[in-house]
């Protein structure tokens, strides 16, 4: 393994989930670094890597809407509870196994933006049909995108659009289609504009139909109604407010704040997000080049920003096993794991989502990600060692994990590299040092349970 | 005055000058103990404390009112939700204060800038990251050094009114076995960070966990008798805890629980009771364990809320974001009784939502002042007046 390229892993863990495999460093390196951002770009892609759970195509809904007895409807409950488990496992192996990291990046990205949640929305084929929508636009046209999203039938159900009818409105949706999709908390509209919006986001409903929910408007339900909406008047419809507010600047400059807080680091640059910002609605919203342009800014690019960023849970998790770890057996017992560490995917906390930046690490949530990286570390003694004294205390700390989650040819090859070598691969900056990791993991557990490990 | 007229005018001008005469030269009451209940979601507060006799209420709420034959009366007008029934034991006692009309003025109908209000303790359009209670332990007076924590968020709440860089505030999840297994095995960290912000603040939450974990183990509390049956489910489970925290001798100030759960867009009648249910049997629960500890009479539960809920029903069956409500503030030595005056419900701000009667600061200095004996001159609202001297 030759000496890892330090911008493209850089780019790499700032673009997948924390770090990136040698392999895929390699793969990037030797071009020039903007044509690397490009192949990058490439890359995205609105299928899924693994084949989708077979029960998507199962016609639940229709059924649940049935008039069935009590005891077939309670069944189908459970039913429903074993597949939200089964979304959950299946999307944490997507993002474990995918060739295209960025792709499932931005997934959970819009999953954080666009957020809904499993546990209210109880119907998991509709929470994959989202997930397939964020993979759809991805890097798209956020116009479209924002369309798409308030038509979804799981964020339909999430902020209750599916209620909301002519007469008895109801605000959950418009108000955060503009608290949090589009403009900001308190940035240009007022408590009347939303409830105007709701008025014309009335009769939006759920198609469901047979196999596939949908949308469609219920006529007698929708408020037909001239509507007054930041300044302007008229009949308007759900998408007719959706184009009001994206006539707004502070949209895009919400928006790009947003991607440079994911992208860089938690200290946008207000002229620099000036400048991303009317090129995105210069651009008419098209979400590629202005994450182009972010991922090849001085400001990203900048060796000092290299760590500034703490690990999310799920970068803790997917970064460190597509590295060091073997494609899981049994993706089922991941979704614990990071609920433990403070991010349930699939099961935000409420529809603002994980706050992220510094908010990964406080006094709760440390020692949960400590544990297991200390968890970590005993898979990787047992596995480079071959003793099993470590596995007991491996399993528990890694949240019910068995070491064989940990790769040992992996475990070998990274620990015959020469130390400042292999320090840059899992590294972002220079380790902090000061740690006890158990003797048979090597050099890289002394690396996996360096303080620095927790950023990216 | 604000808090950011206080910190200008701080600046210039004598900070005893502020303080009320009585209160001067007074130490804080450390061995007093604030416990807050944080109603996750946004309680509807005319379904918990109902204005039965007001026929206003009935109009509203044609399919989700509480009959009136099922309300437990607190007086001619209110009474109390049934779920909350454990409760009456404290309110006929005199123990139980129900503040009404609790909110501010220009109210923010977002859960998220709305918790946000009530846990940096700001005005409206005012922004502030560093909670009303760090914010009283900065600029009053801050708990002792020798203390486990500046406060102990029992359950997966966040840290909310504690919120500061540089408080020592631990969360314990599930009883804490996990964090306290941590913290044995942490190594001493390193300092500093080398210029780099996020490694300094994964560097510093380590120590600040470590020394408080240190403190909370040495009084083996997985030990102590909670002192009561508490209600099944995690609600209970947090303030089990609590009790065997206080219980077992930790020297806390702060204490939080979370119940989470209450915004109810949707089929309220459904969802609202079993959580009712829960902080009611809680409540009294943690009354009694307290006073098996004879600790009863240093303790002071709070609840809040980041709003109160629409007075009329949506098409749903519930109710949507709303302002003012109702909130519980008992302890041993609380002055029981109604305190605030119950919102109108035909004078509705836009002709939505009820007019907030108390301001939620009042609670604060309260807490502040009244309990803790500390001078809070950036707190301009007046405490309530509901402890007992």
């Amino acid at each position: 393994m030759a000496q890892p390229n330090a911008e493209i892993r850089h780019l790499l863990a700032r673009t997948g989930f924390g770090m990136a495999k040698p392999e895929e460093i390699d793969a990037l390196s030797g071009r020039p670094y903007a044509e690397a951002v490009e192949r990058l770009l490439d890359s995205v892609s609105p299928r899924p890597h693994l084949t989708t759970p077979d029960w998507l195509n199962v016609p639940l809904l229709a059924q649940i809407e049935a008039n069935l007895p009590k005891e077939k409807r309670d069944a189908m409950q459970m039913e429903r509870r074993d597949d939200q488990r089964e979304l959950k496992a299946w999307w944490w192996a997507e993002m474990l196994n995918t060739p295209r990291p960025f792709t499932e990046h931005m997934v959970l990205f819009w999953h954080n933006h666009f957020t809904s949640a499993v546990n209210k929305v109880n119907r998991p084929e509709l929470m994959f049909k989202q997930t397939a929508l964020f993979r759809t636009h991805a890097i798209g046209n956020f116009e479209k995108f924002v369309k798409a999203a308030a038509k979804d039938p799981a964020m339909l159900v999430y902020l209750d659009t599916n209620s909301n009818r002519a007469g008895n409105p109801n605000e959950n949706f418009a108000r955060e289609l503009m608290e949090l999709f589009t403009l900001g908390e308190g940035r240009g509209y007022t408590e009347l504009d939303v409830r105007e919006a709701a008025r014309s986001f009335t009769g939006w409903r759920v198609v469901t139909g047979n196999t596939n929910a949908g949308f469609k408007v219920e006529g007698t339900l929708h408020d037909g109604g001239t509507k007054k909406f930041m300044g302007r008047t008229g009949r308007f419809d759900g998408d007719d407010i959706i184009d009001i507010i994206l006539e707004q600047p502070q949209v895009a400059e919400f928006i790009t704040e947003k991607l440079w807080l994911n992208f860089v680091n938690d200290a946008p640059d207000p002229a620099e997000v000036q400048k991303l910002a009317r090129q995105f609605r210069d651009s008419k919203y098209e979400l590629r080049p202005v994450i182009a342009s972010i991922l090849k800014s001085d400001a990203f690019r900048d060796p000092d920003n290299r760590g500034a960023l703490v690990k999310s849970p799920t970068d803790l998790i997917v970064g460190t096993f597509r590295v060091i770890g073997t494609p899981p057996a049994n993706p089922s017992l991941y979704p614990a794991v990071g609920r433990a560490l403070g991010q349930d995917l699939l099961d935000p906390p409420n529809v603002k989502g994980w706050p992220g930046g510094l908010a990964w690490i406080d006094t709760s949530l440390l020692p949960a990600r400590n544990a297991f990286m200390h968890g970590v570390a005993a898979g990787v003694d047992v596995q480079a060692t071959g003793k099993q004294t470590l596995a007991t205390q491996a399993r528990r700390d890694m949240k019910n994990l068995p070491v064989t989650v940990i790769d040992s040819a992996k475990v070998k090859s990274l620990n015959a590299m020469p130390a400042d070598q292999l320090a840059e691969l899992i590294l972002p900056v220079s380790p902090a040092g000061g740690i006890a990791a158990p003797a048979g993991s090597g050099k890289l557990g002394t690396l996996l349970l360096d303080p620095t490990f927790q950023l990216k | 005055m604000n808090r950011r007229d206080f910190l200008r005018t701080a600046a210039v001008a004598p900070l005893v000058s502020f303080v009320p005469f009585n209160l001067a030269h007074a130490a804080a009451r450390w061995d007093r103990i604030l416990v807050l209940i944080e109603l996750q979601g946004g309680n509807d507060g005319l379904n918990t404390v109902v204005p039965y006799a007001d026929p206003k209420y009935a109009e509203y709420r044609p399919t989700i009112k509480i009959g009136r034959d099922r309300i437990l009366q607190l007086d001619e007008r209110l009474g109390l939700n049934p779920e909350l029934a454990p409760m009456m034991k404290l309110w006929q006692s005199k123990q139980l204060a129900v503040v009404n009309g609790v909110g501010y003025p220009d109210p923010n109908l977002s859960h998220f800038r709305g918790i946000d209000i009530w846990h940096t303790g700001t005005d409206s359009n005012e922004a502030a990251t560093v909670g009303w209670i760090s914010e009283v332990f900065k600029h009053g007076e801050a708990p002792p050094v020798d203390f486990a924590a500046d406060g102990i968020v029992v359950g997966r709440g966040s840290v909310g009114p504690l919120k500061a860089p540089d408080r020592r505030i631990l969360v314990l999840e599930n009883g804490g076995a996990a964090a306290m297994n941590e913290a044995k095995r942490m190594a001493a960290p390193a300092m500093g960070g080398g210029g780099n912000a996020a490694l300094a603040h994964v560097l510093q939450t380590q120590q600040s966990f470590k020394m408080s974990s240190a403190a909370v183990l040495a009084k083996n509390v997985d030990k102590v008798d909670p002192g009561a049956t508490f209600p099944a489910g995690d609600f209970g489970a947090q303030l089990a805890m609590a009790a065997r925290l206080l219980g077992g001798g930790v020297q806390v100030p702060v204490i939080k629980a979370t119940l989470g759960g209450f915004d109810t867009h949707a089929t309220q009648l459904t969802d609202q009771s079993p959580l009712l249910n829960q902080l009611g049997a809680g409540i009294a629960a943690f009354s009694d364990a307290m006073k098996k500890h004879g600790l009863w009479d240093r303790v002071l539960v709070m609840t809040y809320s980041e709003f109160g809920r629409r007075p009329r029903e949506n098409g749903s069956g519930g109710t949507d974001h709303g302002t003012a409500a109702p909130h519980f503030i008992a302890g041993g030595k609380v002055k029981g009784g109604i305190y605030g005056q119950q919102p109108s419900l035909t004078d509705l701000e836009d002709g939505q939502n009820l007019t907030h009667t108390t301001h939620f600061r009042s609670m604060y200095a309260t807490a502040a002042q009244e309990w803790w004996g500390i001078p809070t001159p950036f707190i301009k609202e007046k405490p309530l007046g509901l402890i007992a001297t």
